[in-house]
């Protein structure tokens, strides 16, 4: 009798075991495959930067620091590699366009051509779909952190050596708010 | 009610009770027909032949529905593609894709309903084949949040299966229909005559066989009242989703405010597809109130509740 127990709680744990391994191994591929996604989303954006400074290039002769930083921002952001680096160099691309954008303002012509409107709204749309793609993956890292945390899990985790997932931050541009500039021409 | 996370949890546990409820109930009515017709409660002497019956077609009926529903539905719409060359539909699209990624869902097909009256719907089986559908007035009359917080509620139905939900509950409401409209048909016309020889038959008090008889009798008011709350919490779900997607209840609730506020029903809406849409299409006065009567017939619950809830998940305070 007793040693039907022993088995039944063996047989209990060795389930428990394959379900949690196999959860976390799902769960790290999630991770992974919503940072490819992030990735796909960064890369429209990429696409799709030159062709609006182009567009806007001969309307804006005096914003020429604006649309150059924005460039900068664009090339640190390409070259730069890890969850760690990218987000913090995509942090600034994100304030550039910002920036960018606010300086349209003054300009009534561009706010009006369809082109520009066409672009703006896709790249508003790159912004949206970058941001959303990072709250899904971050809500994912989330998850697998949590997983790898919590008792009896943990032990698990441990004994398969899974490492936490890095979260995709915003605290460049998060730290410091973007500069307004509201004087009067 | 607090933020999104408990109130999703909250909704879960109540969709979940709810079905469990459901399903003891069509049992009940099942095997009350069963005892009544053949005035006996022992079951095991018979299988329970009305309630199999009855299941089955309600089944047959409503799992074509469930494969080619979707497409019926669309067209009785008349939902069309979307029109690149207008900046409203490329717009639309865009969101949609931006919400796909915030669920994690694949890109659904995306149609415009050309009318003036604001509302939206999903529909598909599994969000492999699942669409989001739009009208024109809702695309002219609200600013992109307010777009992509309803389209994120759509999104919310296809990713908690509601289509699937929603096709069981028709499937048990037709099965309760079904038995208790053959049960009054052959105790009306003495098809089948329980009362007689009641002793040789083992004997149910006739005081009881009249309350199981009354009990056939409302049943379908009973799973009308159920098979509505499951449809009403489902919409609330659908809300903390969206809250959940967009990080921005208030969007919500304010396309919430326009939609209720534009008086005119869609014009192809009809009651079989009203529960699909976000809010009420056909803009029943009951949808605001609460009580019997919005209880059996409201598949919404009142716009004002879900304003509510959503505030609540933004830490409005009211």
């Amino acid at each position: 009798m007793a040693a039907i127990i022993v088995l039944v709680v063996i047989g209990l744990i060795v389930i428990w075991a394959i379900l949690a391994y196999n959860g976390l191994v799902t769960l790290r591929n999630q991770v992974e495959n919503a940072w490819r996604q992030i990735d796909v989303q960064l890369k429209r954006r990429y696409d799709l930067i030159p062709n609006l400074v182009n567009a806007v290039k001969g309307a804006m002769e005096f914003e020429r620091d604006t649309l150059e930083r924005v460039m900068n921002a664009r090339a640190k952001a390409m070259g730069a590699q890890g969850v760690h680096d990218k987000s913090a160099a995509e942090g600034l691309l994100t304030r550039a366009i910002g920036g960018l954008f606010a300086v349209f303002e003054n300009y009534p012509d561009l706010k009006s051509s369809k082109n520009v409107l066409e672009l703006q709204e896709e790249l508003a749309s790159t912004e949206n779909r970058i941001s959303f793609a990072r709250q899904f993956y971050n809500d994912l890292v989330a998850r697998f952190n949590i997983k790898q945390d919590v008792f009896p899990t943990m032990l698990l985790a441990a004994l398969f050596g899974f490492k936490k997932a890095e979260y995709f931050q915003a605290e460049e541009a998060a730290s410091t708010p973007p500069k307004v500039d509201l004087g009067m021409k | 009610m607090t933020d999104i996370y408990s109130q999703q949890k909250k909704n879960r546990r109540t969709t979940v009770l709810l079905m469990l409820g459901f399903f003891v109930f069509v049992i009940l009515v099942g095997l009350s027909v069963d005892a009544y017709t053949y005035g006996t409660i022992d079951l095991t002497a018979r299988l329970p032949v009305a309630t199999i019956f009855a299941f089955g077609l309600a089944s047959i009926n409503s799992f074509t529905s469930y494969f080619y529903g979707s497409s019926i539905v669309l067209r009785s719409l008349g939902a069309s593609p979307l029109k690149f060359e207008d900046q409203s539909h490329k717009r639309f699209r865009n969101v949609v894709t931006e919400m796909a990624i915030a669920s994690g869902l694949p890109m659904p097909k995306v149609y415009v309903v050309a009318d003036p009256a604001p509302n939206a719907f999903a529909t598909g089986r599994n969000p492999a084949n699942s669409a989001v559908v739009v009208t024109q007035g809702l695309l002219d009359s609200m600013n992109r949040e307010e777009i992509q917080a309803v389209v994120a509620h759509e999104m919310g139905h296809i990713k908690s299966f509601d289509i699937l939900t929603m096709t069981v509950v028709t499937v048990l409401v037709g099965t309760v229909s079904v038995l208790s409209d053959w049960a009054i048909r052959t105790w009306r016309y003495g098809g089948i005559r329980p009362r007689r020889n009641l002793k040789d038959r083992g004997g149910i008090h006739p005081l009881i066989l009249f309350l199981i008889g009354f009990f056939v009798l409302l049943s379908p008011l009973f799973s009308r009242i159920i098979a509505m709350s499951v449809s009403r919490n489902r919409e609330y779900q659908a809300d903390a989703s969206a809250a959940e997607f967009t990080r921005n209840p208030l969007a919500l609730a304010s396309a919430l405010r326009k939609i209720s506020s534009h008086t005119s029903p869609l014009i192809k809406a009809r009651r079989a597809t009203a529960h699909l849409f976000i809010s009420d299409p056909l803009k029943r006065k009951l949808d605001d109130k609460e009580g019997l009567v919005a209880d059996v017939f409201s598949t919404h619950p009142p716009i004002e509740e879900r304003i509510k809830r959503l505030e609540a998940m933004a830490y409005v305070r009211t």
